[in-house]
């Protein structure tokens, strides 16, 4: 088990390697240099030279790259061109706000998809199962910021209830939450009902029907607890997929998180910050998916014994 | 992840669930012995009577009737595509013609969804936007399985150092959150149309290379693909000509369910600027375009919204019946 | 659902930990990380969430009191590192001077940090002495040699935009490029006493003292800025000014608190202090002001908004308006062909329906534009001809030109302009089509458009230029003051004649010849040159809530604005 773990993270090192490469050398095929669209209108040739050669941008790109990974051995993810501030700084200020909106969402996302996977798995191919399916696929098919947009029309402007935006309050989060947590809703929710009518169908169920056993019994007491199973380790995996994935609901919402920042690291050509967001991201993924096969091999008594 | 919302088949049902489906199904289809469960046998009678089906339309009609829902998706999808398709004789007005004297004027009978902030008919220009929302739903899908499915065939057949250099990209590719990914390609190739071809195939290749991988892995020790390849038939015969036909129900369930990803991504991309362009249009950017009135004029951004919402939740209806009618059971029967 | 618990104490743990090796260079890394996985319980169980770690300064200010508005996301407030965001330099430090706005509308320059001065008959020297007493809000006073400073730091922080400001002073590019350490040692600035000092010019400059004014000259504290090395503008509590506001806390990203300097030599503030909030969307805007959690809303941050405030009724009694003393342009570059002919470009400007284009974009909130200096600036010339739209000359024009059969042309936009400046674009494309100009709209990022547009090489932007100081020059020099700027901008304008003497208009020393020069240079380079095509320039509006008293539109219609004299009831 522990070499398993071992052998996962150290297969991990290359692949972030490959990412920061990847993307080190994407934007810096770009043409356009960050200075100048800082100041845009106001930029004076001279002073873009003067501030590019003090962010090392006058150096070049092999040169640039080698000194950003001898910075990053020592955890260091540089300095933000446009922000004027440490990346590790700015990660670490935006981070709780984007962990708060995952969890939330993620919390939405099983209220919504699992009992609508169950329900429809046990009222398989019924106007209830077309229903809740339904129910659980319009989140993801809707467009999140259009979401976001009549949410906040409604909830907040007409009603009320909610702040519109920002990250003040506890209930800032309730509108951005049901929208990405709805949006992630129709996978939770396949995956629980294709598990449950799988499960349904094997053997040791089939016995409990036989015994009379009543319906709400057989669910709750067998089929429930092993169709989780897959459920719960892809939730590690999608924890890890909402923290990179709220980029437009803390757009919208204006939520000063990890996505806002990336988001407005590319636009405005902010490399270090860019790549520091991304590589973050990256670990977070990379990690989510070690804890859903660690999760998966240690709830799974199939996988264990093998 | 969710903003793209792109259907992971790795975890959905490839990966290591689909190890489990393999072997649960592999387990029934030796052992046809064991007691049936009324479900099994509606599936047998189903695939029966495909079977006896004759023409491909009456499989069509038996197909429909036992998911209505998938029906009426596919349905609405056929008229989004005639619709688009037709655009010039549907539309009734030229989507690009500016009136400034008539902006923003809600619903009436000669502008049904209202006019823009240019004055321009928003039906038309909708009509004309589906063609891009259907292109870009359809080609990035087309274009990722296609490149997945050839990498996927060379990893799971080939194996070694081709398995390890396309599994670790794949790994590479999927760690990247992928909004940002494409975001990041559309910047470094421009915006435009057909940088969103390649940036969302760029970002969602790896699932299905993943998928075809491990169903190659299991083909791969079948007996038939063994006789083949003790006949001396070459490699690259065997992926395409014996490997591939069989995953294909899993290619077509991939291309359904990962068609509203698309859409919802070319929105996204739209949304924050740097997908369709002006004067090209799509939904996604009418949204963008229209959000702001979103209050004064509310038409102009909720139908194209609903337009994105309909047009994707029909795949996702159709691509779930499509699944449970291609489930690997069915076809073994 | 014990299941769940354990997914999420792990991924906190897993956040944190994270955090914790990965903000291991970061000064707030250790209560950052604690924060990280405490928030994220507090989410789980659903009680107040109150975000810690991230915010610089006094994280405890009670705002209850204070004026709540939404203004720009500055990425540093350092007067000399940022030539877009204001707000902090104006109203948390003083210049030497500053511009009154009169009633009538007019502005004019007025005395502020220094009490008076003089100006010697050659034109080069200015003697300033300073008011006594003023302090900076941490105690400190004010004296020649942060003057000293401010002007040396200009020139040699590594980071600073506003140089032009000082470069005007004798000896300033020796300072600039390290031959000197102070404009003191190279006969630029004489320190007379603490309070008195003189600064020599290299050549008369008829705008220096409308220069002083802009907040790039804000005045600096030697000692606390020299000691904040990099956290000057960044960290509120070494951003220290003599304003009426102390800059108390910045929660990046979100908002910005300012309180009131009590103790301010100019006068305690109206106001207790100010909420500045960053709010990057329209509609929210507009909610968070409905719903009273705003008390000022800038419809030129919120375009779209605008006409749903003015056609209703419970709110067009709220809104104050002033001009926004800035042109709109679309840029012709002369390289690119056919536009290097002058007939052509007048086409390219008679073609263009510009009022219609202001009422749709606009509202029709706006006057139209001639020239180079729009309304409200000194120099403004009312009595230049207007350029008519009038499509059938421009035709003719066209094939005069030789081009009846029109051509094709390419128009640059970024793809981070504002939906209204991509409307814009595509009106005019519409518009150019009717004269059988077949224009492709071209979407590029907008470092790719920087990038290409200072080689001189875009095709046709459209844009805009706002005054910093209320002076000729900043428009006309910009642009037009040597072939160097025209290319920057792409317009690689070819009178060389018209440039030159642009750039001798600087020297001008008589108010009256000075503006008469630069209004017939306008006529030149616009109307008979047809250099660029003018549209209009704005209104800016404001809607302000019944409690605030005593708001005013800056003179120059900038976003930022002073609020020394604002005042809110709550």
């Amino acid at each position: 088990m522990a070499k398993k773990i071992i052998n996962r993270v150290l297969v991990s090192i290359p692949v972030l390697i490959g990412v920061i490469f990847i993307i080190y050398v994407m934007l810096n095929i770009i043409p356009g240099n960050p200075i100048e669209v800082m100041m845009a209108e106001h930029a004076r040739q001279d002073v873009i030279d003067r501030i590019s050669a003090y962010y090392g941008l006058d150096k070049p790109v092999w040169e640039q790259f080698l000194i950003y990974m001898k910075n990053l051995l020592h955890g260091d993810l540089g300095v933000s061109y446009k922000l004027n501030r440490s990346v590790n700084s700015l990660i670490a200020d935006a981070f709780p706000y984007t962990l708060k909106l995952a969890i939330a969402a993620a919390i939405v996302s099983w209220l919504i998809g699992i009992p609508a996977g169950i329900l429809s798995a046990i009222h398989e191919n019924t106007i209830v199962d077309r229903l809740f399916m339904g129910f659980s696929l319009l989140g993801v098919s809707m467009p999140v910021f259009w979401a976001a947009l009549i949410f906040q029309y409604i909830f907040a402007y007409r009603l009320a209830w909610v702040p519109v935006s920002g990250a003040d309050t506890w209930q800032s989060y309730i509108l951005p939450a049901i929208v990405l947590g709805w949006s992630s809703a129709g996978t939770i929710a396949r995956l629980t009902r294709s598990n449950l009518l799988e499960v349904l169908e094997e053997d040791y169920i089939r016995t409990a029907w036989a015994k009379g056993l009543s319906q709400a019994g057989v669910i709750l007491h067998h089929a429930f607890k092993n169709a989780l199973l897959p459920v719960i380790t892809m939730m590690a995996i999608q924890v890890a997929s909402l923290l990179s994935g709220a980029v437009i609901t803390e757009t919208v919402f204006a939520i000063p998180g990890i996505g806002r920042l990336a988001v407005d690291a590319i636009t405005n050509r902010d490399m270090p910050l860019l790549q520091g967001t991304v590589i973050f991201t990256t670990i977070l993924i990379i990690a989510g998916n070690l804890i859903a096969d660690i999760l998966y091999s240690v709830i799974d008594p199939r996988i264990r014994e093998k | 992840m969710s903003d793209l919302k792109h259907f992971r088949p790795d975890t959905a049902f490839g990966g290591k669930n689909e190890k489990r489906d393999l072997t649960s199904s592999a387990k029934k289809a030796q052992d046809p012995d064991a007691k049936l469960s009324a479900k099994d046998k509606k599936r047998i009678q189903l695939a029966a009577d495909l079977g006896e089906a004759e023409t491909g339309w009456d499989k069509f009609k038996i197909l429909c009737s036992e998911n209505k829902l998938a029906a009426a998706s596919a349905v609405i999808i056929l008229v989004i595509a005639l619709m688009a398709i037709f655009a010039p004789v549907v539309a009734p007005y030229d989507p690009t013609k500016q009136d400034l004297l008539h902006r923003l004027e809600g619903m009436s009978a000669a502008h049904i969804f209202g006019t823009d902030q240019l004055g321009r008919d928003v039906f038309s220009r909708m009509i004309y936007g589906a063609r891009v929302s259907l292109v870009i739903g359809l080609l990035p899908t087309f274009l990722s399985l296609a490149l997945g499915t050839v990498l996927g065939l060379i990893s799971g057949y080939l194996g070694k150092a081709a398995d390890f250099v396309i599994m670790r990209l794949a790994d590479i590719t999927m760690a990247f959150p992928s909004l940002l990914l494409a975001m990041v390609v559309m910047y470094t190739l421009g915006a435009g149309i057909v940088n969103i071809f390649l940036a969302l195939t760029f970002v969602s290749w790896a699932g299905t290379a993943r998928v075809i991988r491990s169903q190659t892995l299991s083909l791969r020790e079948m007996e038939y693909i063994e006789a083949a390849r003790s006949m001396g038939v070459s490699k690259w015969r065997i992926m395409f000509q014996h490997i591939l036909p069989n995953c294909l129900p899993n290619l077509i369930v991939l291309f359904t369910l990962n068609i509203p990803g698309s859409i919802l991504s070319e929105s996204s991309l739209s949304f924050l600027g740097i997908g369709a362009q002006p004067p090209m249009t799509s939904w996604g950017l009418m949204v963008s375009d229209g959000k702001q009135y979103l209050f004064t004029d509310p038409v102009v951004a909720i139908a194209p919204g609903v337009a994105i919402l309909i047009l994707a939740l029909a795949f996702n209806f159709l691509g779930d019946g499509v699944r449970d009618v291609l489930d690997p059971y069915l076809n073994k029967q | 659902m014990k299941k769940h618990a354990v997914l999420i104490l792990l991924c906190a743990a897993l956040g944190s930990g994270l955090l914790a090796g990965c903000g291991s260079s970061a000064g707030s890394s250790t209560s950052t990380s604690s924060s990280g996985s405490s928030a994220s319980a507090e989410a789980a169980t659903g009680t107040s969430t109150e975000a810690a770690g991230e915010t610089l300064g006094d994280a405890n200010i009670d705002t209850t009191t204070f004026l709540k508005f939404a203004d720009d996301n500055p990425n540093i407030v350092d007067p000399q590192c940022t030539s877009d965001y204001y707000t902090i330099p104006m109203n948390c430090f003083d210049r030497l001077l500053e511009v009154k706005v009169n009633d009538d509308g007019t502005s004019e320059i007025v005395p502020s940090l220094a009490k008076s001065y003089e100006v010697s008959d050659d034109g080069l020297t200015y003697t300033f002495h300073l008011n006594e007493g003023v302090k900076y809000s941490n105690g400190a006073d004010l004296t020649s040699s942060d003057v000293l400073y401010t002007f040396n730091r200009l020139l040699t922080y590594p980071k600073a935009v506003n140089n032009d400001i000082a470069e005007g002073i004798k000896g300033a590019d020796q300072v600039e490029n390290g031959e000197a350490s102070s404009l003191e040692d190279v006969g630029g600035f004489t320190t007379i006493d603490d309070l008195d000092f003189s600064i020599t010019l290299s050549q008369p400059n008829a705008s220096f003292l409308a220069q002083l004014t802009v907040p790039g000259a804000s005045i600096l504290d030697e000692d606390t800025t020299e000691a904040a090395g990099d956290q000057f503008g960044i960290d509120p509590s070494v951003t220290i000014g003599t304003g009426p506001f102390i800059f108390s806390s910045w929660t990046f990203n979100s908002e910005l608190i300012l309180t009131a300097n009590k103790n301010c030599w100019s006068g305690a503030p109206a106001c207790d202090g100010l909420d500045i909030k960053v709010v990057p969307d329209e509609e929210t805007q507009r909610m968070m002001f409905e719903n009273g959690e705003l008390d000022i809303l800038d419809l030129d941050n919120t375009p779209s908004q605008a006409d749903y405030f003015l056609g209703s009724d419970k709110y067009k009694d709220e809104i104050i308006e002033g001009p926004r003393v800035g042109i709109y342009y679309i840029s012709l570059n002369e390289d690119i062909e056919p536009m290097g002919n002058v007939e052509v470009r007048k086409a390219m400007q008679e073609s263009l329906d510009r009022q219609s284009i202001l009422d749709a974009l606009y509202g029709g909130r706006g006057q139209l534009e001639n020239g180079i200096l729009p309304h409200g600036l000194v120099g403004y010339n009312e009595n230049l001809p207007e350029i008519p739209y009038d499509v059938e000359d421009a035709k003719k024009l066209l094939a005069d030109a030789g081009y009846a059969n029109g051509f094709d042309l390419e128009l640059d936009v970024s793809s981070d302009d504002s939906q209204t400046s991509q409307d814009l674009m595509q009106i005019v494309a519409s518009m150019w089509g009717e004269i059988g100009i077949n224009c492709t709209i071209n979407t590029m990022d907008d470092a790719t458009l920087q990038d290409t547009k200072h080689a001189g090489e875009l095709s046709c932007y459209s844009s805009s230029w706002s005054a910093d100081y209320n002076d000729p020059d900043n428009f006309m020099y910009t642009f037009f003051g040597d072939a160097a700027n025209a290319k920057f901008r792409s317009l690689n304008y070819k009178n060389t004649d018209a440039m030159a003497r642009v750039t001798a208009a600087r020297a001008i020393t008589d108010p009256d010849k000075r503006i008469a020069e630069y209004q017939d240079l306008e006529k030149t380079i616009i109307q008979d040159d047809a250099a660029w095509v003018p549209l209009f320039s704005k209104e800016h509006l404001y809607v302000v809530s019944p409690a605030v008293s005593g708001f005013k539109v800056s003179w120059n219609g900038w976003s930022n604005n002073y609020y020394h004299n604002v005042s809110v009831t709550r």
